[in-house]
């Protein structure tokens, strides 16, 4: 049985797919024929608003509730499935709403779900070091913990047991910067190894960041699925100028140039929006002018933003 | 066994608590009898009198007047201070393992590791009757020990065993349904309303059909109908219909709690 995970991570197999995936609360629908695969080295991150459905497909996902219609599964089993029990232990999952017994120790809560994912927690020394989580935090009751320590130990409990697949909702919450780095590193290296991580955020620049892969989820619909790469490329890009002495005739005649649309000014800096395929042509016409300075920025960040910002369906 | 652990550890505190609790309660009772019967002589027959048929049938003291030890024993194993100690030990084991890990959320923790879903029941369950044998036992010793202290000789200790099996099959049959309730709900609130709702109802239920015949059809829906320490005096044991009821209720109980875990959903 445990073999099944070996297999899905060996062969290219989706370690999550989801087909037709709903589900219902009532008349409330959380989630509408959401369609996703995950595959084994692979980042995919779920964007959308509040409600947009994210913690209810990881949900489904995890087997925590039944699809109302549609399949889910992990490592080519359902997750409800009583097989599927076994290949939990390759799971790691970092809830939203993250809580602990209070009363405990960090370092007894560790031992604990070491335990009971049935896996060495090898790799637990090396993050506790990772997300500066010292011996001396890890004997202290969990109830004198600040948030962002109680995120970092669930953190570190999701996967110290070198999980396979690793789902997290929400991880960066309440992290500083410095712990937000290094759980981008420690993702990138549990990827490198093989495994696959699906998880949630409200962080765009995180998302563009970290992921392969983007999800858009909105009101329960997937809007758009789509590689980070190609969607860099492809995205408007910001084009900052400075001249010696920036004047209000400067910047008009810069309003003249093609395919640009002029954002406003900021810092001294006049600021267009360019669309990916005519920089060439924008940058033509910049060399003929005297500039002070020239910075061009992928926008992609204010792109996804949109999703966010339009109704649904508009983007598709 | 990792979780049981955990569990037992979890619930020390209350389960220490309760068994102190019965122990003194019981070591007590020694000196309410010496009490009794030396210094209110005519005490006994007295409430005979003042007390109705009905509440007398209740306390089991028409059979077996309260001047004997066996008779004051029989009146406190039934005192509502232990029926009291013995519900809420099962009904607080398995609101705070089922219900209250939901309401915490921190049942996340287990759902996504290989933990069978239908264990976290069973060891509430376990954990639960572990500390109502630890209670039970030291009922017992609390009485042996006040009696003996006072120098006046106990029933046989066949009887105290029994009376001691009694007591924790009220428990368990307490917990089973408490685990049902805990095991359906979200929330402690939820959980421990109900059982306590219920166990309230049955209590009182069965007291009114004690005492008022139209109702005592009533009375065999009732767990506290089949409990009534006077038998194992005047029996040796509680009648078999009794041990079957509370193994039935906690073996339903039980089930269904696992059944509920098995299949529900988690909205953690």
């Amino acid at each position: 049985m445990e073999g099944l995970a070996d297999s899905a991570l060996t062969k290219g197999v989706p370690v999550v797919r989801t087909v037709h995936l709903s589900k219902h609360y009532g008349r409330r629908q959380a989630l509408v024929g959401l369609d996703l695969e995950l595959l084994p080295g692979e980042i995919l991150g779920l964007l959308g608003p509040n409600g947009a459905g994210k913690t209810t497909a990881l949900r489904a996902i995890l087997g925590f509730i039944r699809p109302t219609s549609g399949q889910v599964t992990i490592f080519g089993v359902s997750p409800r499935a009583w097989r599927a029990r076994p290949l939990r232990k390759h799971i790691g999952y970092l809830p939203a709403d993250l809580a602990f017994e209070e009363a405990e120790t960090g370092g007894r809560l560790l031992e604990l779900f070491g335990k009971l994912s049935g896996v060495s927690p090898k790799l637990r020394g090396e993050l506790c070091e990772r997300f500066q989580l010292s011996a001396s935090d890890l004997r202290l009751a969990v109830r004198k913990y600040s948030r962002g320590m109680k995120q970092k130990l669930g953190l570190i409990a999701a996967l110290q047991h070198d999980p396979s697949l690793i789902i997290l909702d929400e991880p960066t919450n309440a992290l500083d910067p410095v712990a937000q780095q290094a759980l981008h590193d420690v993702l990138k290296d549990f990827v490198a190894r093989g495994a696959a991580v699906l998880f949630s955020t409200h962080v765009l620049s995180e998302a563009l960041e970290l992921c392969d892969r983007i999800a858009v989820l909105s009101e329960g619909h997937l809007l758009d699925c789509f590689s980070v790469a190609a969607f860099t490329a492809l995205a408007p890009r910001l084009v900052y100028i400075k001249f010696d002495n920036c004047s209000a005739t400067s910047g008009s005649r810069i309003l003249h140039l093609p395919y640009a649309e002029f954002l406003g000014e900021e810092d001294g800096w006049l600021v267009y929006r360019v669309e990916s395929d005519v920089v060439p042509a924008v940058l033509q016409e910049l060399v003929r002018i005297p500039l002070a300075d020239l910075r061009i920025e992928s926008a992609a960040l204010e792109h996804l933003l949109d999703y966010y910002r339009q109704p649904q369906g508009e983007l598709r | 066994m990792t979780l049981l652990r955990f569990y037992l550890r979890r619930t020390w505190l209350i389960g220490v608590f309760a068994s102190l609790a019965l122990f003194g309660f019981q070591h007590l009772m020694a000196f309410v009898y010496r009490g009794f019967i030396s210094n209110l002589e005519g005490a006994p027959t007295f409430l005979m009198r003042v007390i109705p048929k009905g509440v007398q049938a209740f306390l089991g003291i028409d059979r077996l007047p309260p001047n004997s030890v066996a008779g004051i024993l029989a009146l406190a194993y039934q005192h509502p201070f232990v029926i009291v100690i013995v519900c809420a030990l099962g009904v607080s084991c398995t609101v705070e393992f089922l219900a209250g890990q939901i309401e915490r959320l921190t049942i996340a923790h287990l759902l996504v590791r290989p933990v069978p879903r239908p264990l976290m029941p069973l060891y509430a369950f376990v954990v639960a009757a572990t500390w109502l044998a630890v209670a039970s036992a030291s009922a017992i010793l609390g009485t042996v020990t006040g009696f003996a202290r006072l120098g006046y000789a106990l029933p046989p200790a066949g009887q105290l065993i029994q009376l001691a099996f009694a007591q924790f099959a009220l428990g368990c049959a307490v917990t089973g349904g408490s685990l049902f309730f805990s095991a359906t709900t979200e929330t402690r609130a939820d959980a421990a309303g109900w059982s306590v709702s219920i166990l309230l109802l049955m209590y009182v239920g069965n007291f009114v059909a004690q005492l008022w015949d139209a109702a005592k059809p009533w009375a065999r829906f009732s767990i506290f109908n089949y409990y009534t320490p006077i038998e194992v005096f005047v029996n040796s044991t509680l009648p078999p219909n009794a041990w079957l009821v509370f193994v039935s209720v906690s073996i339903a109980g039980l089930v269904l709690a696992c059944a509920a875990y098995a299949f529900r959903e988690f909205r953690v």
